[in-house]
């Protein structure tokens, strides 16, 4: 038969040829072209594209939306504010239950930690792979020495700040320098000291100072303002160094002195030490030294008559970018009224697309000073009760006479609103009393700091001005070496004279003037410093850290648990008379372990190095 | 007696047969000449026959004479011994000579239609042996008439005398006459039928009505690249006919819930489009990556939802490993084969069904009006210590209903109708020739949704459903050894749909309070939500004037297969060649709007209404948007097939196979490949013993080169104890079947849930990127997006690995009127591909590495049963299945948990993680002090639990247990694996068919067990009132059964109101678990098949009209929605439709 050969070299040819054809599964070959790490860092935008990741936790402490979210890392926002008694949100904002609940190890929200890590790990990559690339014939792009200095240097400097971020939120954590190999036996790490943390950032920001080609010492250029400078490294070391020698990290907290890693018995929390406020001032007047040297000055702005315009200093400060800025976000949450943003929370709802969310706490209002410079319990202008017609409306007594900085901060009932020049009220029955859903201020007070006066989301009125997002100001500094001085040397004369800088642009009596018997006092002036920051940093996601590093938490004036107030929005009747009220909002929670957070549970869980924080 | 024909599968006999019969037995007893239709004498043609054989069966020489000349050949058992050995070497032309050789000269062979007759010379009319030992009792002369159920004369049967040699046939009529004595047992046979006995007693009349019997000994089983007799099967395999798959819905995976021991199936929605049942095979066992069965028809993958029943031929479902193994990589799910109809060698056949149905929602939501909507958020706002919202005054004006533009009570259920309908029309031809067969279809079904449409607009808002089938499977007889096979098929289906999609729509009904404005104004203004957003909307405004959109799909499955017979090379060998190719594409168009909506604030002096203009919108329809997807495959098979018996008892198979297949997506550049090389040997011997094993070796793009094949290797093994010669006929007579089943083997699984090439590193290049400028604008100096890690290399990834085992035991009573089928099953998964948990955050790594990792065991038992029995002319068939399947996990990449009871290690899947409730509070849990002003204060007593879930925790909040006792309710009190797992571990079935004369009915219920429900877990604000708010809310009927100050009962659905969503109360919890089992009926259908005998002077040669229910009843514990959604937005889906359908159905 013939035809039997030829079926049988054929079906034997056809089996042959399938058994055989094996790479029809390496489909993924064509995928040859795909970018892999080495080809970025031989290409300089891949290179760049890569090294831009790193820069994506710098806070934005313009945005307070904290949504309800309890996958992602929320601590690179400023839920600080909300957290701490400054300010309170409607529900929606996951501040809010957090302050009446509490959490525990395993639902914290604000976390840092697991983004950080990563782009840590992003840096360390770049640090490690980041090479000078020539010009090739087909591109004419390149990377040369000079910029492969700065963007090292930028990476650096980023890796250190990451560390610094990490630290004020959960004191000491594992020091990762270095790219972890994913095939590595164990990536399991121990956490470091408070020690070795404080002098590995110290040290990088000394490197970093001390170079040429990398940071440089401040930056004018529009194109580059968002960079990290020498300027900026002086003042995280100084920052870092005075966090280092408060309480909370230098044996204050005697719960964490015990605290050890399980595997090398590290003790991770030093005993105190007082000398530490000694490296601390060398380190802040080292910054205050550059900042003096012209490179940064309190904003100020002055009327057409020459003469000093407090109120509108401390509005304009954050409303375009200004000297007194150290470092500020380019990112921020200045959005568009019309979608969403902090102008959006800060806007009463008569008003339209407003959400009036952002509460001040009658805490707040309460420590803000008369005009005189004095604080309610001193001064004679003080007038809680009755009412003052301003520009034809009643206004409480309680609201008057203040000082600029609380005219900057809070918006009360009988305000007008800007541009559409309406009275705003706040009581139950009117607009903006309390609705059925969340958009309503709890404390009976919105509050204005840092909003726009320019936006109003009708007509040709702008909808949105950009404005950086400030990290570092000068203020803050100021304050900071007033403190440290202080704490090194309270007879020192640059301690108020620094705390009057900062009084003289808001626009109040200098401590010096009307308060010269404190001079040399160092707990009255210690005092007078912690309320000038609470005053002039509010809601600007700082007394969160301060009174923990302080560790007065749990002090009357500073008490971060029990009832929070504001004015009575439950008025029975309907009327405005009823609004003028102390009021309980809410009982907020407070405990001991909440002065350092938790690393995150499934890390202890997952680990078998790491050890969890005091008390949790 | 045995009935052979060649060239025939055994089902189609049934309808051959009866046929066949009546000529044979004209020619052979009667004598009288059937009238012949065909033109040519089969028996005067040239045929090539070419015979070589030593000690062959006859029956396998005429069987090879049948395939040589391509003629059936026709004889009974009683005269042809096929157990005759003959030798024989013959070259002839002669068909009539070749018969000759084989069979002696004793028979006369007769063309019928295109058949050869074959019958002994000199066989007597009716044979009627005396028997040796008769002198038992009275010799009486017994007639009797022998029917089938339809009661049609059985033309052919024999009667015999038990233990006997004596036997007779029944005439054309159906009629027999025998001699017997009183006492002895009477049999009555009839293949494909089940025996019937009876004892001679002094009557002389004997009628009796056969049934069919549902399993015959040579039934055909599809199997993994193959088919089986039914009786070798060593596997646990279920089948079950098309018939009980011919449901009124549209979709196929509807039709198989209860059908089938080992499927669970369940369907979460009742969408025309959308309502695609969930089913696993023997449950899941794997916490990642792919759980579903592969699914291929005609051996191709292909989807099943579309395939028309009347199309189908079978319907099975493989479970065990030496069933899946040959499937290596898919096989580790479970398996379902489908086959289409095919054409057979007869005259064409047509048929025609054509049905129509009506469907109504089984379960809608029932929703309160405003006045106690209203008079319920006063009391939420009470209980949260907030004043009143709506006065008495207001409330009293929704009451009166004076306003119904300013007061509406607007009841957003009444856009939905309260019916639709269906109709479905198939038409079939089916037939062939020598050279070639048929099967050629064409359907045509329809269903729309139960919106209402907008009368004022030019185009259709309800959702409306068209599909085409089309399906032609031509067989080719290329030469005598060689079959050609040509099918193609196509779904072609329109779609139209509202603008906005039909959950979202659902969603926001149950969002929609009645209280704030009508669907319609009086004067025809579209109202608008005051305040509007995404979510606050006027629901009937997106179902009715939202625009539109259109859908069209298109599917095209084609296949070529060539079957070549290598009996040249050796005797029982084949090759077999397929390849298919498959195309989807799907179109869509829509065309959106937003129309203008107001809110009417008042009336003016004239009493018209004064309206604030809401939403800006338009009033015309936005530009059509199109979109459009598809998919192309291609399957290539190709195997070496091997059959064949040595020296009567010993049947050995063999089959190698190789196939390669690829899936091309339209959007995605790289084509999903499999390739695999299969391989089967299975021994029998004597029908006694089998043994069968099979491997599938299968490699997987996921995997790196060194790790990429798999091996998946299977034995199974199976006893026919009743066909052992030791068995007493005594006891095969009770006892008619025991066959033992067990096998043994693993598959794999590669799914890993879209990640592909997981060998492969790959970067992100869409990650956040930073401005380092600062402009007064925005930021400045952007370089893009970021470019991050994002996978890591997995080289060490392998397959992911099932080991299964199964036990089985088939058995038969009283010859088939009983039939069970049970299996046991132990299926234990490891190596299971997933992203490490237990990796620290400080290395940084963007995504967790890959590996094999965790273990689930999986273990239950299914099994089904089938009763036919018979009371006088009454036919009763009873089925039944159950499942029950158990999973746990044995290992789990898991962080430790801080408590035992968080743990998920050594749970169920799919099971739920809540808190236990312990009832509400009660005043006796706190301390209640008086205000001055009247108000109370409350203070937990110390001893009782606080929630860390909500603040202000009062009497009639639920209160929970608090497992770790640190006196606050928080995520560490949640309990692993509470209750029953979503997926039901018990599901079943069972019916009754009853039958007299041509009336027949039957009953189906389906069920399930063991699955346990969380209400609210999703759609939460379209559950719990006023979870947004009193503007974005809509109450049950339910929620009136609630804990109030006045009667502060723990015996309430629902705990204390509150005005805005409070965590504490709608957290998970036991509180709101519900049993979520249920028994349905599932159908039933009452029937008349019009009598054969009356139809044949018609032209029709069967009809059948019938009406049916679907989804008649359910009875289960969730009762406020159908239970069979879960907990599905909240009950807030497109209802289960309950269908009652007429039909007809004709054969010409």
């Amino acid at each position: 038969m013939k035809n039997k050969k030829y079926i049988q070299i054929v079906v034997v040819a056809i089996f042959t040829q399938l058994m055989f054809s094996c790479d029809y599964l390496a489909v993924s070959d064509e995928l040859a072209g795909q970018l892999t790490k080495e080809e970025v860092f031989n290409k300089p935008d891949k290179t760049r594209q890569w090294h831009r990741n790193i820069f994506t936790a710098i806070p934005d402490y313009s945005d307070v939306s904290c949504v309800d979210d309890l996958s992602s890392e929320l601590g690179f926002q400023n839920p600080w504010t909300a957290l701490t008694d400054e300010v309170e949100f409607g529900k929606g904002n996951s501040t809010r239950y957090v302050n009446e609940t509490g959490f525990h190890e395993g639902n914290a929200r604000y976390h840092r930690y697991k983004t950080i890590y990563k782009l840590i790990r992003q840096a360390n990559i770049f640090i490690e792979n980041a090479h000078v690339i020539e010009t090739t014939g087909t591109t004419t792009d390149f990377l040369d020495e000079n910029e492969l200095k700065e963007l090292i240097a930028q990476a650096r400097f980023l890796r250190a700040y990451y560390y610094s971020l990490l630290f004020e939120l959960y004191g000491p954590v594992p020091l990762v320098t270095e790219a972890v190999d994913p095939n590595a036996e164990s990536q399991d790490f121990s956490r470091n000291s408070v020690d070795e943390i404080v002098n590995y950032i110290c040290s990088e920001m000394d490197d970093l100072i001390k170079e040429d080609g990398g940071l440089k010492d401040i930056e004018t250029e529009v194109n580059r303002l968002a960079l990290p400078t020498k300027g900026v490294a002086r003042a995280v070391k100084a920052k870092t160094l005075i966090y280092a020698a408060s309480p909370l990290f230098n044996g204050g907290f005697t719960e964490a002195l015990s605290i050890t890693n399980p595997e090398d018995g590290k003790k991770l929390f030093p005993d105190p030490d007082p000398k530490k406020w000694e490296k601390a001032l060398t380190a802040i007047e080292d910054f205050i030294n550059f900042a003096n040297a012209d490179n940064y000055h309190l904003f100020k702005s002055y009327k057409k008559d020459g003469t000093y315009d407090p109120d509108q200093s401390l509005y304009e400060m954050f409303m375009s970018y200004n000297s007194e800025i150290i470092w500020a976000s380019s990112k921020t949450w200045f959005l568009s009224i019309a979608d969403n943003g902090y102008d959006k929370y800060l806007t009463p709802i008569s008003e339209v697309k407003g959400k009036q969310n952002m509460s001040i706490m009658q805490e707040l209002v309460d420590d803000f000073y008369m005009k005189d410079g004095l604080s309610i319990k001193e001064s004679p202008l003080y007038i809680e009760e009755g009412f003052t017609k301003i520009n034809g409306i009643d206004i409480y007594n309680m609201w008057t006479n203040r000082e600029p900085r609380f005219y900057q901060t809070v918006f009360y009932q009988g305000r007008k609103w800007h541009v559409s020049n309406k009275e705003i009220n706040f009581y139950q029955g009117s607009p903006n009393g309390a609705q059925t859903g969340p958009d309503y201020p709890y404390t009976g007070y919105l509050c204005y700091k840092r909003a726009s006066r320019k936006i109003y989301n009708q007509g040709t009125n702008p909808k949105v001005h950009y404005r950086p997002s400030i990290i570092f100001r000068l203020a803050d500094f100021y304050l900071l070496y007033a403190e440290t001085l202080n704490e090194v040397k309270p007879s020192d004369h640059r301690i108020i004279e620094y705390v009057d800088k900062v009084r003289e642009r808001a626009g109040i009596p200098k401590l010096a003037v009307i308060k010269p018997q404190i001079i040399g006092d160092q707990e009255a002036q210690r005092k007078a410093i912690r309320m000038e920051r609470r005053l002039e940093l509010c809601t600007e996601g700082q007394r969160y850290f301060d009174v923990r590093r302080w560790m007065i938490a749990e002090e009357e004036g500073s008490k971060q648990g029990g009832d929070i107030h504001g004015m009575n929005m439950f008025g029975e009747n309907n009327v405005k008379a009823d609004f003028y009220k102390r009021t309980r909002i809410e009982t907020r929670l407070f405990e001991k372990k909440y002065y350092l957070y938790p690393i995150p549970l499934s890390e202890i869980q997952i680990s078998k190095k790491l050890v969890q924080n005091p008390l949790w | 007696m045995q009935i052979k024909f060649f060239y025939h599968t055994i089902k189609e006999q049934k309808t051959l047969k009866r046929f066949l019969f009546l000529n044979l037995f004209m020619f052979l007893l009667i004598g009288i000449s059937p009238k012949m239709n065909a033109n040519l004498s089969v028996l005067k043609q040239n045929y090539k026959i070419s015979l070589s054989f030593k000690n062959e069966k006859t029956a396998n020489v005429l069987d090879e004479i049948s395939k040589q000349s391509g003629i059936k050949i026709a004889y009974s058992n009683a005269q042809i011994s096929n157990e005759t050995l003959v030798s024989v070497k013959l070259k002839t032309n002669n068909i009539e000579e070749a018969l000759s050789v084989v069979l002696g000269n004793n028979y006369t062979y007769k063309q019928i239609e295109d058949y050869i007759a074959i019958a002994k010379i000199n066989s007597k009319e009716k044979t009627n042996v005396p028997s040796i030992n008769q002198a038992k009792g009275k010799q009486l002369k017994i007639t009797g008439l022998i029917t089938d159920t339809d009661g049609n004369p059985i033309i052919g049967a024999t009667v015999s005398i038990e233990s006997s040699t004596i036997g007779v046939l029944t005439d054309i009529d159906g009629k027999y006459e025998i001699q017997a004595s009183s006492g002895d047992v009477l049999v009555f046979r009839y293949i494909g039928y089940n025996n019937e006995k009876r004892k001679v007693k002094d009557e002389s009349t004997v009628n009796i009505r056969l049934l069919e019997s549902s399993v015959s000994l040579d039934d055909v089983v599809v199997v993994g690249y193959g088919k089986q007799r039914k009786n070798s099967v060593v596997s646990s395999v279920n089948t079950i006919s098309a018939t009980e798959l011919k449901l009124p819905t549209r979709n196929l995976t509807n039709n198989i819930a209860g059908q089938l021991a080992g499927v669970i199936a369940i369907q979460r929605s009742g969408e025309p489009g959308n309502d695609n049942a969930e089913f696993w095979i023997r449950g899941t066992s794997s916490f990642a990556g792919g759980t579903s069965p592969l699914v291929l028809v005609d051996g191709a993958p292909r989807a099943m939802q579309d395939i028309e029943p009347d199309e189908i031929e079978t319907f099975t479902v493989l479970k065990d490993a030496s069933a899946t193994a040959v499937y290596g990589a898919e096989g580790a799910n479970g398996v379902v084969l489908i086959t289409s109809k095919r054409g057979k060698k007869d005259k064409p056949r047509i048929s025609f069904r054509g049905e129509y149905g009506v469907l109504s929602p089984t379960r809608l939501p029932e929703l309160i009006g405003s006045v106690d909507y209203l008079n319920l958020y006063n009391e939420a706002r009470r209980n949260d210590g907030q004043p009143q919202y709506f006065s008495d005054e207001l409330i009293a004006k929704y009451a009166s209903k004076e306003d119904p533009d300013l007061y509406p009570d607007t009841d957003w259920l009444s856009m939905l109708n309260d019916r639709t309908s269906n109709q479905r029309y198939t038409l079939n031809v089916r037939g062939g020739s020598d050279k070639a067969s048929y099967f050629v279809s064409g359907a045509y079904f329809n269903e729309a949704g139960i919106f209402k449409n907008n009368n004022l607009e030019n185009y259709e808002t309800n959702i409306g459903l068209k599909r085409y089938n089309l399906r032609s499977n031509v067989d080719i007889n290329v030469t005598n050894s060689t079959l050609l096979s040509i099918d193609l098929s196509g779904q072609y289906s329109q779609q139209n749909n509202p603008g906005e999609n039909t959950e979202f729509i659902f969603t926001r009904l149950s969002t929609a309070p009645p209280y704030l404005i009508p669907m319609v104004y009086s004067d025809g203004t579209i109202p608008g939500h005051p305040r509007p957003s995404g979510y606050r909307v006027n629901p009937y405004n997106l179902l009715v004037n939202s625009g539109y959109t259109k859908e069209w799909t298109t599917s095209i499955q084609s296949t070529v297969k060539l079957d070549q017979k290598l009996d040249f090379i050796t005797k029982g060998l084949s090759v077999v060649g397929r390849i298919s190719f498959d195309s989807y594409s799907q179109y869509n168009s829509e065309r959106k709007k937003t129309p203008n909506q107001y809110y009417a604030r008042g009336r003016d002096e004239n009493g018209k209404l004064k309206f604030d203009k809401v939403v800006n919108g338009t009033d015309a329809l936005g530009d059509p948007k199109e979109s459009n997807s598809g998919d192309r495959k291609i399957y290539i098979e190709g195997s070496l097939n091997y059959n064949r018996t040595f020296n009567k008892k010993h049947s050995v198979g063999g089959m190698i196979l190789y196939m390669q297949k690829e899936k091309q997506n339209h959007n995605e550049a790289l084509a999903f490949r499999k390739q695999s090389f299969v391989g089967r040997a299975t021994y029998s011997y004597d029908d006694r013993y089998f043994i069968e094993g099979s491997f599938g070796y299968t490699g997987s793009e996921t995997f790196s080169e060194d790790k990429r094949y798999g091996l998946f290797p299977a034995v199974g093994a199976a006893y026919v104890l009743t066909n052992e010669a030791f068995i007493p006929e005594s006891f095969t007579n009770i006892v008619s079947k025991i066959k033992l089943r067990a096998s043994y083997g693993r598959t794999g699984n590669d799914a890993t849930g879209g990640d592909r090439f997981l060998y492969r590193e790959t970067l992100k290049t869409d990650a956040p990127g930073y401005n380092i400028g600062i402009g007064t604008d925005g930021g400045l100096n952007g370089v893009g997006s970021g470019i991050i890690e994002n996978r890591f290399a997995a080289t060490q990834l392998g397959w992911e690995i099932e080991t299964k085992k199964n036990l089985g035991i088939d058995l038969g009573f009283f010859g088939g009127k009983i039939d069970i089928q049970a299996d046991y099953f132990d299926n234990f998964r490891r190596d299971i591909l997933l992203q490490r948990n237990t990796l620290g955050a400080a290395a940084g790594f963007q995504q967790r590495p890959w590996q094999n990792f965790g273990k689930v065991s999986n273990k239950g038992m299914d099994g089904s049963v089938i009763i036919n029995e018979q009371v006088g002319e009454v036919k009763l068939t009873f089925r039944g299945n159950v499942t029950f399947a158990r999973n746990k996990i044995v290992e789990y990449d898991e962080i430790p948990q801080k408590y035992e009871w968080m743990n998920r290690t050594g749970t169920r899947l799919n099971s739920w993680n809540v808190h236990i409730a312990d009832g509400l509070y009660t005043n006796d849990d706190f301390i209640i002090t008086t205000n001055p002003n009247g108000s109370k204060n409350y203070q937990l007593k110390p001893e009782v639990p606080n929630s860390s879930l909500s603040s202000g925790i009062r009497p009639g909040d639920i209160k929970y247990i608090d497992q770790n006792k640190d006196g606050v309710i928080d995520d560490f009190d949640k309990v692993q694996d509470v209750g029953n797992p979503s997926i039901p571990e018990l599901v079943y079935g069972f019916g009754q068919n009853i039958s007299f004369k041509g009336f027949y009915a039957s009953i189906f219920f389906q069920g399930t067990g063991k699955t346990s429900t969380v209400l609210g877990t999703s759609n939460a604000p379209g559950f719990f009132p006023f979870n947004w708010g009193v503007d974005e809310s809509s109450v049950r009927v339910q929620a009136l059964d609630r804990w109030t100050e006045e009667n502060p009962s723990q015996n309430v659905m629902f705990p204390r109101t509150h005005s805005e969503a409070y965590s504490n109360n709608r957290t998970p919890s036991t509180w709101w678990m519900r049993d979520a089992s249920f028994i349905r009926l599932k159908n039933v259908e009452i029937g008349y098949n019009f009598n054969k005998k009356l139809l044949k002077k018609s032209f029709l040669q069967a009809a059948r009209v019938y009406v049916m229910g679907y989804n008649l009843a359910v009875w289960d514990d969730v009762k406020i929605w159908d239970p069979e959604i879960g907990n599905g937005n909240a009950g807030m889906r497109y209802p289960l439709p309950r269908t009652y359908t007429m039909g007809l159905e004709m054969t010409f």
